[in-house]
């Protein structure tokens, strides 16, 4: 019985101390020390800061019900004095939005109602947003904000224009993705020689390294099985008919094809081909390398092709040169005597498999190849990737991977899986498209930013809607027939490579347009995308400059200016001396590079654009790197006047 | 066998760089400079088209200012701020070499700003900088600059 | 001092609560214990071996003691939690995260519900293998039996209420494997259950409903019955 009583004393005893230890735990909290450690550390510094109140600080936000108690430790999220101090007392960089009005959770994951360091960064079970990756962060912003640029998050928005460049919405459903335009393999029986289709497909790369079409690692004999199937494929779509290549290009002597050849290389050179395309990887980077391109295509096909683009390959964006045929003879001679792989390798040799046809449209269907391209007798794409509208919120037991022994975590999921697509399972289909760190880790950013995850409508910013903007009549036709808008942009429609034309006929005069069109020269010379020679005959430069004239033009921009001596000197002293305009501008062989030279620039621009132009540039061109010098309207006029002056 | 050899190799080379951004993270939890592990190279999302690669850690300011340096400055005062862009040498006097450490640490940040916003003719210098006050908001000016003094400190110190 | 002592006690107050009085007389004295129900919880007559400590381990008086343990920190987590789907497991993250003692609470209350199933059962085994299910004590087999099913269903609809995925698929299994019971009846047990045909915000509610009132309410009377008997059968 006293034994009894004894064991009875010592387990009262220990039952206290258990009791006791969890309002001890509660005291000596792990973030109760961080903030007497804050307390302390800003008692040394210069600056005065606010103390802080012991206890446990939160963020409520209000709009999207979220509780965040990262304040409770990240105390100097707000003082500047606190650039540099240790973590978690840093400041938070300066960023677009506030942090008191999004709280943290929305942005950096992780678990905003945890109040250790631990539970806080959400690494533990059973949660499954954990902190994001700094590296990634970008992706965050993609979750409200569905523009395809977003000036703010380059990494995001580079992402976005690969997904679209690569054409990843052919095989996976990604919301607000289109398909991207791709050249048809209706009649590539007739165009391109079977080796190089062997070759091509083998390894995009190793004809043109920034070559689109990933590389789907194919066998010798697949290769060889898909390339006799598709050249199979010889006529083309609309019915369009190959015309007999011109007797001169067949046979001629040596001397007619030297003038030929002269004749084509001059051409080439006036209607800049390298606008858009490289040769040999420098040029523009809009359309494919045309460095090797002879031994791609036969002769036949390349002078078809050039006479029309269009005909044979609907909405190419590629102007139709109105050549006559001896200079489009001299193009096709000057290119199939010029841009030919000299060592292009030889494919692996094969026997035709007598059931090449049904085995190659096995290949084509389960390499989804109608994904991207049209393909006359396989009418939808059937074997899609997975739907990666959401692919931001896969849980990381949905994963399967492998073998591979990267770091579990969707980022390092995503970003091993675009560099080497088939490292988790070989039984993966998805090509290699060989992209490197940087592109990687932009489309992983791309992609991580769509979740499901419940934001308000009103928080998110949807991507503009398309411009719909079509020209009709004989202008419409001049500007499909020509591909304006592979570089153009008119009224929100078209590229950037050249300049946006929406206000052209306000800001140039009708007689420089009237005159560029004939004799087109770069305002910039350092350009590589320049304007071609498109050889337009004195009524289709008619058509098109009435137009302009009618439609890219706004009431607003015409204005008056008073020309005197005494405005001109103002205006010339400012130029040169106030606001040092030459640094970018050239006048008379004097001056910068980057802006368009000066000369003559009275007889080019309306002196009412100018005017607009010096106040606020980037109203205009949204992009234009102009600085905005506040000009007041007595020195926009005085510049203005002495620009006039320059004819 | 290759593709098995391909795939060991890869792993390496992820592992490797796991480790390294991890030493950079942990770096960045106990130094007291404001070394962070973005690193971030491709900055033509915007057909700037003019980025080439610097591989140092960049804070989100820096990142944002790489953007707006590449766009804006690095026509007259180079990729790395040396004074060397292609638009220098019709320039006199030349653009500031601004990777000349002894001369950035001569400036505070405030007046680094005001240069920026009020170009050269605001501070009595070449009015050949223009001022981009104008074209650049508040904070914009403040990563630029986050960005610019980057180059003045010697890449050694951001291993 | 005394004077005031003596109206206390003649007070009707005082002499509705102690009907008797001081005890003065030695007849008093006696009853005052005979009549004290604290000291008379075991039966007046009991057999010499089951008072013995190893004979019963004192099984049933451990689980009533858990199951105050959880009764008392049940009502203090009902201070903190809302059976509503949106706020239900931040409430447990609250718990958890901020409020004093609340993980300990919560452990509390998860530990003594893991052992009281636990001791249940040993007792169940206890008492069949003393072989303490027989006449007289048949009935209250029976009620045990219901008491330690009352245990295991506090149990589970308690496994609901923190509304993690754990739990979310925990009662999907269970009420689905009802639902396999023949003849119509599984399903209607199952919709009666959940309040639908899915574990939803009207699940949350009902589960919270049986755990926090209907099941405990069903346990304290079985148990006062299971006592009752007990000492009326001359068990330890």
């Amino acid at each position: 019985m006293n034994k009894l009583r004894i064991y009875f004393a010592i387990s009262s005893v220990v039952f206290l101390f258990v009791l006791a230890i969890s309002p001890l735990k509660d005291f000596f909290s792990e973030w109760r020390g961080y903030q007497l450690a804050y307390n302390e550390i800003i008692k040394e510094l210069p600056q005065r800061i606010q103390p802080v109140d012991i206890g446990i600080k939160q963020l409520w936000v209000r709009k999207l019900d979220v509780v965040d108690r990262c304040t409770t430790c990240h105390l100097g999220l707000k003082e500047k004095a606190l650039v540099n101090a240790k973590e978690p007392f840093r400041s938070h960089p300066h960023i677009y939005h506030d942090f008191e009005e999004f709280g943290c959770t929305i942005c950096h994951n992780g678990q905003g109602s945890a109040t250790s360091y631990k539970e806080s960064k959400g690494k533990v079970k059973y949660w499954d947003k954990p902190i994001f990756p700094r590296e990634y962060m970008e992706a965050s912003c993609g979750k409200c904000h569905k523009e395809q640029v977003v000036i703010q998050a380059p990494i995001l928005s580079l992402g976005r224009k690969l997904i679209n460049e690569y054409n990843c919405a052919g095989c996976h459903k990604l919301e607000g993705r289109q398909r991207q335009w791709v050249p048809s393999l209706n009649g590539i029986g007739s165009k391109v020689n079977r080796s190089w289709l062997v070759n091509w497909l083998k390894n995009p790369k190793a004809y043109f390294a920034t070559a689109k079409m990933p590389n789907f690692q194919l066998s010798d004999d697949e290769a060889n099985t898909i390339a006799d199937f598709l050249m199979t494929f010889k006529s083309f779509s609309n019915n369009a008919i190959l015309e007999p290549l011109p007797s001169l290009l067949i046979q001629s002597s040596e001397s007619q094809t030297a003038t030929l050849v002269e004749i084509g290389s001059t051409r080439l050179r006036e209607s800049r081909c390298i606008s858009c395309h490289p040769f040999n990887g420098k040029g523009g980077y809009v359309a494919t390398d045309l460095g090797k391109v002879a031994s791609k295509v036969n002769l036949r096909w390349l002078y078809n092709y050039i006479k029309n683009p269009k005909h044979f390959q609907p909405n190419v964006e590629m102007p139709r040169y109105r050549f006559n045929n001896n200079d489009l003879t001299g193009v096709v001679a000057y290119m199939n005597s010029e841009y030919v792989d000299f060592d292009m390798a030889e494919p692996p040799s094969h026997t035709p498999d007598p059931l090449y046809y049904e085995k190659g449209l096995v290949l084509v269907k389960k390499y989804n190849c109608r994904g991207c391209h049209e393909i006359e007798n396989i009418k939808n794409s059937e074997e899609l990737g997975p739907d990666l509208s959401f692919i931001g919120s896969k849980k990381l037991y949905e994963i399967d991977f492998g073998l591979s022994g990267i770091s579990q975590s969707l980022s390092s999921y995503i970003f091993t899986k675009l560099k080497s697509p088939r490292t988790f399972s070989s039984k993966m289909k998805m090509p290699n498209y060989e992209l490197s760190d940087e592109q990687a880790q932009a489309i992983a950013v791309a992609l991580l930013g769509n979740t499901s995850e419940q934001i308000p409508e009103e928080l998110k910013i949807k991507p503009k809607p398309a411009s719909t903007f079509t020209p009709q009549g004989k202008f419409g036709k001049l500007v499909n027939d020509l591909a304006c808008f592979g570089c153009h942009t008119m009224f929100g429609r078209g590229r950037l490579v050249a300049t946006d034309l929406t206000l052209e006929a306000s800001m140039a005069k009708q007689e420089w347009i009237d005159h560029y069109f004939k004799v087109p020269y770069s305002l910039r010379p350092i350009l590589t995308e320049r304007m071609p020679n498109l050889f337009l005959s004195d009524d289709e430069i008619k058509t098109l400059v009435d137009y302009m004239e009618k439609v890219f033009i706004a009431d607003s921009l015409t204005n008056d200016i008073l020309i005197n001596e005494a405005t001109v000197a103002k205006g010339k002293l400012l130029y040169s001396e106030k606001y040092g305009c030459g640094s970018c501008h050239q006048i008379n062989g004097k001056g910068g590079f980057v802006g368009p030279t000066l000369d003559k620039v009275a007889s080019r621009l309306q002196p009412g654009w100018i005017l607009h132009w010096l106040k606020n540039p980037q109203a205009y061109k949204p992009e234009s790197i102009e600085p905005n010098n506040n000009f007041t309207d007595h020195e926009a006029e005085a510049i203005t006047a002495y620009l006039m002056t320059l004819h | 066998m290759r593709s098995i050899k391909m795939k060991r190799d890869l792993l390496i080379v992820f592992y490797i760089s796991m480790i390294l951004f991890n030493c950079s993270r942990e770096n960045g939890l106990s130094q007291t400079s404001s070394a962070s592990s973005d690193s971030v190279k491709s900055l033509d999302a915007l057909d700037v088209g003019l980025a080439t690669t610097i591989s140092i850690h960049f804070t989100y300011e820096q990142r944002q200012g790489k953007y707006i340096y590449t766009k804006y400055c690095s026509v007259c005062h180079g990729m790395e701020g040396k004074g060397d862009g292609f638009n220098a040498f019709s320039l006199d006097p030349k653009p500031r070499d601004l990777s000349n450490e002894q001369y950035m640490k001569s400036f505070t940040d405030d007046r680094l700003v005001e240069t920026v916003r009020e170009g050269g003719r605001g501070v009595n210098r070449s009015p050949l900088m223009p001022s981009w006050g104008g074209r650049l908001t508040k904070d914009e000016l403040l990563y630029v600059i986050a960005y610019v003094k980057k180059f003045a400190v010697s890449t050694d110190t951001h291993k | 001092m005394k004077k005031i002592f003596d109206r206390l006690v003649r007070s009707q107050v005082w002499r509705s609560i102690f009907r008797h009085g001081l005890p003065e007389s030695n007849r008093t004295r006696a009853e005052a214990i005979f009549f004290n129900f604290f000291f008379h919880l075991h039966p007046t007559k009991v057999r010499k071996r089951s008072i013995k400590f190893t004979y019963t381990w004192g099984l049933g008086g451990i689980s009533f003691g858990l199951f105050i343990v959880l009764v008392i920190t049940g009502a203090l987590l009902m201070l903190y939690y809302r059976p509503s789907v949106p706020q239900a497991y931040g409430d447990m993250k609250d718990l958890q995260f901020v409020v004093s003692s609340g993980q300990f609470l919560r452990n509390m209350h998860r530990w003594a519900a893991h052992a009281m199933v636990a001791i249940v059962f040993l007792h169940m085994l206890r008492v069949f293998y003393t072989g303490s299910y027989r006449p007289p004590k048949e009935f209250n087999w029976v009620i045990g039996v219901i008491l330690f099913v009352t245990t295991i269903l506090l149990s589970y609809t308690g496994y609901l209420l923190p509304w993690d995925q754990l739990s979310f698929w925990g009662i999907s299994v269970g009420t689905n494997m009802i639902r396999a019971m023949p003849f119509g009846i599984g399903e209607m047990i199952s919709f009666l259950l959940l309040g639908g045909n899915i574990v939803g915000e009207n699940a949350l509610v009902r589960f919270y409903v049986l755990h926090c009132f209907i099941i405990p309410v069903a346990a304290i009377l079985l148990m006062a019955i299971h006592f009752w008997r007990i000492r009326k059968d001359g068990g330890v």
